[in-house]
């Protein structure tokens, strides 16, 4: 393979494969492509002109929101552990503007993540209730989307976190992967901005 | 077997400590026979050095007070087995000092199943009966404070029975 610039004409560009490159010296002399990234999309409102802004202030608003959703901290059961490896350093959520907060008043986000028990069920309601509006809800998990393996013959478990608050993005998953949840954060937070 | 000397002595140390173990447990049922004679109907140590006896569940409190005579001074658990013609109710006991194990099973009957508190002897048997209450519905008489442990108070059942069923309960079906 060769850069796709010097492959026109003859097979003189094989030549440059073991060259090294220059300004890059931790290539050492092997071969380098240069990435094609996609085009770098525009967030937020865009300055056109000399300095007017041209966007409607709900679209800086929603902008504003989908940046910065606050989490709740809610862990029932194993999907929590997920969770926290998400908001810590290896997958670090705080990167997207999504960190936990330990109050619902603080949070705008309330990512249910676990069994939802009939006995936890009224705290869940009485939490989403406590939370300030515009407020989202991610049901993480199997056992948070429709009871997961305790859906068949349990008597203790909700069939689901949507009989007791809205969702809006479910994540399948015994548990799932902290990618997952940073997807679903993802879609949230397109769902945001196209509201 | 190759052994190396430092395993065959560990190994040998161990079978001594199992028989010493073995020779407790023996000794201990020994004394519970001398203790409650005929009341026993079932008494066994199976491998495990555990010593199993079962008795009626009217001899229920004396049997309990015995092995609480007797030293053992850990209750491990109590807990409830629906076995759909009775209820078994199991209590395992422990002496810190003897090392030994004893598990203690008496039939309930279904329906209404009563049995004395135990919870004046080892203040855990507290919770426990709650528990056993809360999900089997047993009564224990004399218990101080019999309410639900683990469901919401107003729970109306005892889930863990095996003819328990509730609206919210979906039947699973016959895959297997």
């Amino acid at each position: 393979m060769t850069n796709p610039g010097e492959q026109d004409g003859s097979g003189q560009g094989e030549s440059t494969e073991d060259a090294e490159c220059p300004d890059r010296p931790w290539t050492r002399g092997t071969h380098w492509t240069p990435l094609q990234h996609a085009p770098p999309q525009l967030y937020g409102p865009a300055l056109r002109g000399p300095g007017i802004l041209v966007e409607s202030t709900e679209q800086v608003v929603e902008w504003a929101r989908s940046n910065s959703l606050w989490q709740m901290m809610f862990g029932l059961a194993c999907c929590a552990i997920e969770m926290m490896a998400t908001n810590v350093a290896h997958y670090d959520l705080d990167r997207f503007g999504t960190m936990p907060r330990a109050s619902p008043r603080q949070s705008d986000l309330m990512i249910v993540a676990g069994t939802v028990t009939h006995k936890i069920a009224p705290v869940v309601e009485r939490l989403y209730r406590q939370m300030a509006e515009p407020r989202w809800v991610i049901a993480m998990g199997d056992c948070a989307t429709s009871g997961g393996i305790y859906y068949h013959g349990a008597y203790s478990v909700v069939k689901g976190v949507d009989q007791i608050v809205p969702v809006d993005v479910y994540i399948s998953g015994c548990p799932p992967r902290p990618e997952a949840l940073i997807d679903a954060i993802f879609k949230l937070e397109e769902m945001i901005r196209q509201q | 077997m190759n052994d190396s000397p430092e395993t065959k002595q560990a190994r040998a140390e161990q079978a001594r400590t199992e028989q010493a173990r073995t020779e407790q447990a023996r000794a201990l049922l020994d004394s519970l026979r001398g203790d409650l004679g005929q009341e026993l109907l079932d008494a066994a140590i199976p491998e495990d050095g555990t010593v199993k006896i079962r008795i009626e569940i009217q001899q229920y409190r004396r049997t309990v007070e015995a092995l609480h005579a007797h030293g053992l001074d850990r209750l491990e658990f109590i807990t409830c087995v629906d076995r759909r013609t009775y209820l078994e109710l199991l209590v395992q006991a422990y002496s810190m000092k003897m090392r030994a194990t004893v598990r203690l099973t008496s039939r309930l009957e279904r329906g209404a199943a009563q049995a004395p508190t135990i919870s004046d002897l080892w203040p855990s048997a507290n919770w426990e009966e709650r528990e056993v209450y809360d999900q089997f519905g047993v009564h224990f008489v004399g218990h101080p404070d019999l309410r639900r442990i683990l469901n919401p108070d107003r729970w109306i059942g005892h889930p863990l029975l095996k003819d328990y069923t509730d609206d919210a309960v979906v039947e699973r079906p016959d895959y297997f």
